[in-house]
Order: C-alpha cells, then sequence, then structure tokens
C-alpha cells in the first residue's frame, strides 16, 4: 500500500495531541488519580501502616465525621475565620484602593508597602506577629488598655487565638484585594466621573452612586477569592501551634477544616477518615462556587 | 474649592502613609529583634549593644541548606509548569483536533477543584515510591496548573493569527511556528507564569511538610517552622528566621514590582 501524505490539516491534529499530551498524562497520574482515590479512601478504614489492604465501610467515616465535636469545632472556626476576614478584606481593600487612587504623592510606594505581606511566606508573618503579641509587651498592653482585649499571649489563649487567625489572615491578604480593586476603579472610564462632577456627584455620593456599583464585578470577584482562600485557612494555625503539639492549639480553637484532615491524617493515622473530612471540604467549595455561577448567570440575564 | 480638595489629599495620604506603616511594623520588629541577645530581649537598646550571633545560630541550624531545597523545588516546578501549560495553552488555543473541547475542560477542570483533596493519596503515593524527602516528591506532582493554561490560552489567543498564517506560507510547520515565531513574542506571559508560580511555591507549606520529615529536605517555610521555639525566650532565633525567609523575597519583590503586581491580578482569571 502506497504511504499517503498527511494533509496539513492531519498533521496539525497530530501537532496538537502531542502539545497536551504531557499535561494531560501529569494531570491523569497526580490530580485526578489522586482525587478520585481521596474519594474511594473516605468509604474506607485505611490502615497508615498497611495501606495495601482498606477496608470497604460504607459510609460510617462520613455519619462518624459530621458526629464529632473536633470537626464541627474545626467547621465552626474555618465559618468563623471567613465570616470575619471576608467583609474586611473587601471593604479595606476597598477603602484603601479608592484613597490610594485619589492621592498623588507617594502612591506607588505606599501601594508596596500594603502588598509586601501578599508575597511573603504565611509562616514568617505568623511568627512576625505572635511573637509581638505577648502577654505584657507594648503592644498588647496598648490594645489592652485600649479596647480592653485581655493582657494574654494572643497566640496562645482560647479566647483570643481565633481572631488572631483572622488578624493574620487579613494582614497577609488585604494587599492583593487593594490590587484588585486598583484595578477594578481603574477601568471606569474617565468621562463617567466628569459627566457625575457635573451632576454635582462628587466626594461621598461618587463613591456610593459610582464607584461602587461600578466595581461590582471587581467585588464578585473579590468574594469569591476570599472566601475560597478563608475556607482553606491552614498554614496560620499549622504555625501557631508549638512544636509537637496538635495542630488548632490552644484546645482546638484554631483548628480548621485542612488542621482537620491534616492531622488525622499525619498525627492519628487515618487516611481513611481524613478523606472523608478533605472530600467533604471539596463538596463545600464546590457548592459553593456552583451557586455562586448560578447566581452570577442568572444577575447577568436580568441585565443586573 | 481647590484647598479644600488639596488639603483632603495631603490628609489622605498622611493616613495611607500611618496606615502603611503600622502594617510593616511587625516587619521592623522581628528586624531588631533578629540583633538582639537573649539578656536584651524586651528592651529596647542601641546599635552597640546589637549581635550577630542569632543570624550564626540560623545558619548553623541549616539556613543555607532550606535556601537550596526552596530553589531547587521552586526552580524544578516553574520549570516544568512553563514547558506543560505553555504547550497546552497554545494548542487550546490555536490548533484544531477532535476531542479538543473535553480536552479543555479536563485541564481548566483542575481550576474548580480544590488541591487539598489529593493530599492523602499523593502522600501515599509518595511512600510507595520511595519519595519520601527527595526532590522527585516535591517537584513532580506539581508541574501543571490549570489555571496558568487557561492564561496562556488566553494570551494565545489575542497574538494575530496572521504571523502564524504568513510563517505557515514560509514553509514552517506546527513546532517551527511555535517556536520561531509564537515563543519570542509571548517572552511577558512566561514572566507573568515565572513570578505567579515564584510566590507560590517559595512561600508553600502544606506541601513541603507534608513530602518532607528531615532536616536536611526542609524548605525554608518548613526550615522556619522548626526554628520556632517552645519558649518565647528564643524569640531572637525565630525573628532571624523570619527575617531571612522574608528578605529575599522582598528585595525581589521591590525589583521586580511591575511584573509581581501584574502576575498577582492573575487570580481574577475564571473558568
Amino acid at each position: 500500500m502506497k504511504h499517503r501524505q498527511l494533509s496539513i490539516k492531519e498533521q496539525d491534529a497530530i501537532a496538537g495531541y502531542l502539545f497536551v499530551l504531557p499535561i494531560l498524562t501529569m494531570m491523569a497520574i497526580w490530580f485526578y488519580y489522586p482525587a478520585i482515590k481521596s474519594l474511594i479512601f473516605s468509604f474506607q478504614e485505611v490502615n497508615f501502616f498497611d495501606l495495601n489492604n482498606p477496608t470497604n465501610i460504607g459510609l460510617a467515616n462520613f455519619r462518624e465525621l459530621f458526629a464529632d465535636d473536633k470537626f464541627r469545632q474545626a467547621a465552626g472556626n474555618t465559618l468563623v475565620i471567613t465570616a470575619v476576614s471576608v467583609p474586611l478584606l473587601l471593604g479595606g481593600g476597598f477603602i484603601i484602593a479608592y484613597n490610594l487612587e485619589n492621592i498623588r504623592r507617594a502612591k506607588t510606594v505606599l501601594r508596596t508597602m500594603f502588598f509586601i505581606p501578599a508575597v511573603t511566606s504565611a509562616v514568617a508573618l505568623t511568627m512576625a506577629l505572635m511573637y509581638l503579641f505577648v502577654m505584657d509587651s507594648p503592644t498588647i498592653l496598648f490594645f489592652h488598655r485600649l479596647f480592653g482585649i485581655p493582657n494574654v499571649t494572643w497566640a496562645a489563649d482560647p479566647r483570643t487565638a481565633l481572631p488572631f487567625v483572622a488578624l493574620l489572615v487579613i494582614w497577609k491578604n488585604l494587599g492583593l484585594f487593594i490590587i484588585l480593586y486598583i484595578n477594578g476603579i481603574n477601568g471606569i472610564p474617565h468621562e463617567i466621573f466628569e459627566a457625575a462632577a457635573l451632576d454635582g456627584a462628587t466626594g461621598f455620593k461618587r463613591i456610593r452612586h459610582i464607584v461602587i456599583p461600578l466595581v461590582r464585578n471587581t467585588t464578585v470577584l473579590c468574594f469569591i477569592l476570599s472566601v475560597m482562600w478563608c475556607m482553606q485557612t491552614f498554614d496560620e494555625p499549622f504555625t501557631l501551634a508549638r512544636s509537637g503539639s496538635v495542630i488548632g492549639s490552644p484546645a482546638g480553637t484554631t483548628s480548621t477544616l485542612i488542621t482537620f484532615f491534616y492531622s488525622q491524617n499525619f498525627r492519628f493515622f487515618r487516611p481513611g477518615y481524613a478523606s472523608s473530612a478533605a472530600f467533604a471540604l471539596f463538596v463545600i467549595l464546590l457548592l459553593f462556587s456552583l451557586t455562586q455561577n448560578a447566581l452570577e448567570s442568572r444577575m447577568n440575564r436580568e441585565g443586573r | 474649592m481647590t484647598i479644600h480638595k488639596r488639603s483632603t489629599t495631603i490628609i489622605r495620604t498622611l493616613l495611607l502613609a500611618l496606615g502603611a506603616l503600622l502594617y510593616l511594623i511587625p516587619f521592623l520588629y522581628a528586624l531588631y529583634t533578629s540583633l538582639l541577645s537573649k539578656a536584651d530581649l524586651g528592651s529596647v537598646v542601641g546599635p552597640s549593644r546589637w549581635v550577630l550571633d542569632n543570624y550564626r545560630y540560623v545558619i548553623g541550624a541549616g539556613l543555607f541548606g532550606w535556601y537550596k531545597n526552596s530553589l531547587i523545588m521552586t526552580a524544578g516546578i516553574i520549570a516544568g509548569n512553563l514547558v506543560l501549560n505553555t504547550l497546552a495553552g497554545y494548542a487550546l488555543a490555536r490548533i484544531e483536533f477532535p476531542g479538543k473541547k473535553i480536552i479543555f475542560f479536563v485541564i481548566i477542570g483542575t481550576m474548580m477543584i480544590s488541591g487539598q483533596i489529593t493530599i492523602v493519596p499523593i502522600y501515599i503515593m509518595a511512600v510507595k515510591l520511595g519519595w519520601i524527602n527527595t526532590y522527585k516528591a516535591l517537584i513532580i506532582p506539581f508541574l501543571t496548573n490549570g489555571m496558568l493554561t487557561f492564561f496562556m490560552r488566553q494570551f494565545f489567543l489575542s497574538i494575530p493569527i496572521e504571523l502564524e498564517e504568513s510563517a505557515r506560507i514560509d514553509g514552517l510547520g506546527r513546532f517551527g511556528m511555535f517556536g520561531r515565531i509564537v515563543l519570542p513574542i509571548s517572552k511577558m506571559s512566561l514572566a507573568t507564569q515565572v513570578i505567579f508560580l515564584f510566590r507560590e511555591w517559595w512561600n508553600q507549606l502544606l506541601w513541603p511538610v507534608t513530602l518532607t520529615n528531615k532536616l536536611e529536605m526542609f524548605v525554608i517555610t518548613v526550615g522556619l517552622n522548626s526554628l520556632k521555639g517552645q519558649y518565647y525566650e528564643w524569640m531572637n532565633v525565630s525573628m532571624t528566621g523570619v527575617v531571612c525567609t522574608i528578605l529575599p523575597v522582598i528585595v525581589l519583590f521591590i525589583l521586580m514590582q511591575r511584573q509581581f503586581t501584574q502576575s498577582l491580578a492573575l487570580v481574577g482569571i475564571k473558568g
């Protein structure tokens, strides 16, 4: 049989497959396979020291999970971190971005300063801040006198540890939301501000009736990102825990969904149970992004 | 009116400057504490009493090894991602082949699923392969990124197709076209990928802490965490670790500010 010359279209298709083959292979091995494996594990009792012989136990992991006080505490803490941080990240991000856009001098320098924590490691940020907020230190005495916050080491006291984690999350991420809002505000056409000024909309009126509605897309984006990130808080509570102790210390008050399943696997050696908790987090995040997608497309259909 | 406006601008600037300063006080405090001897902790002392002992201690604890491990991990991950994401992004943008739509969703779908659900199975895979405490474990599972692939696809869609059409007329095949025409004009997008991945992996804790447990294989974040004293009286050492961890990144960030800001706006991409 005569060897047929491949057409340009066929050659191109072959090139296309060759271009996507490496990424598909890696994603199959290191993403989809473990993700499915994790789902299977969550219906199994897996012995950490004898990984090859798991036993199927149906929904027992999930039943245990929902009755587990430690899991409830972790889920509750994660929700608190999210509920406290998200509004402050969005509000703070917008206010600082708006003001940064309305000054003339030192704009870039100030923006850089706010942005620095966002490029550094959460471990370093956590350690820097936990040693600044130690009992009897000037910082703590300042907050004690001003707001009546107890004179304790914030990272080590069950009353202050969780708010402290939220503070860390905000400190690290605020710079990012400032940048996103600056982009959003810069995207507003200049003519709109000029027209508004002619109509007498200045100061707060301008912010309320023009800027805030016009950065709505940015706000939606910031909301989704901040919720996603807060739900996945791990580095801060992990660093807060004294070496060797159970993550989430003091007394589990800083445990989060991720520290929970991390501990279940690496401290209590229960991969199956850990996977069921990981799967629960996955479902929560998926539900969140599906709800938000549905809401968004409905809003777009209604033309706002 | 103008005077009023100017004064509000000044007040704004001052308030923002105050806020920015407060924002960085923890870093300055860390830097100051890193220079104190144990006896001087918690007090205010002048430069004459500052010491470098803590830095010596941190170096002795393995600082340079941690830097090296972080560099190898980050560089390996960046190299792999540049190749894999860019190739796939190009194919998804420009080449027609059967099944492209499904492949697109398979790749982009990884954005929708939080990577942490894979942590237990990947740990177990690493154990079975004997990869715990190796660079392989720190690099190979992380060579792809759905979001960056999507970003590259969008970029390739934005370049004029005439360039490739004229290359085709000159007799170049897909590979030649990609290597000689497309890549050279993609430098900025490649740089964006580099910086995005650098920030993510230089600061990464969850994965390296999972896949290593030997001091010699610690990356900088894990090493820093191990410096955390059991008691607060060692905070000068911990703070020295903090300074050593963040200083290289901050210097790099200040040198390449624009690229950093641009690459971080990337998180705004949604599939």
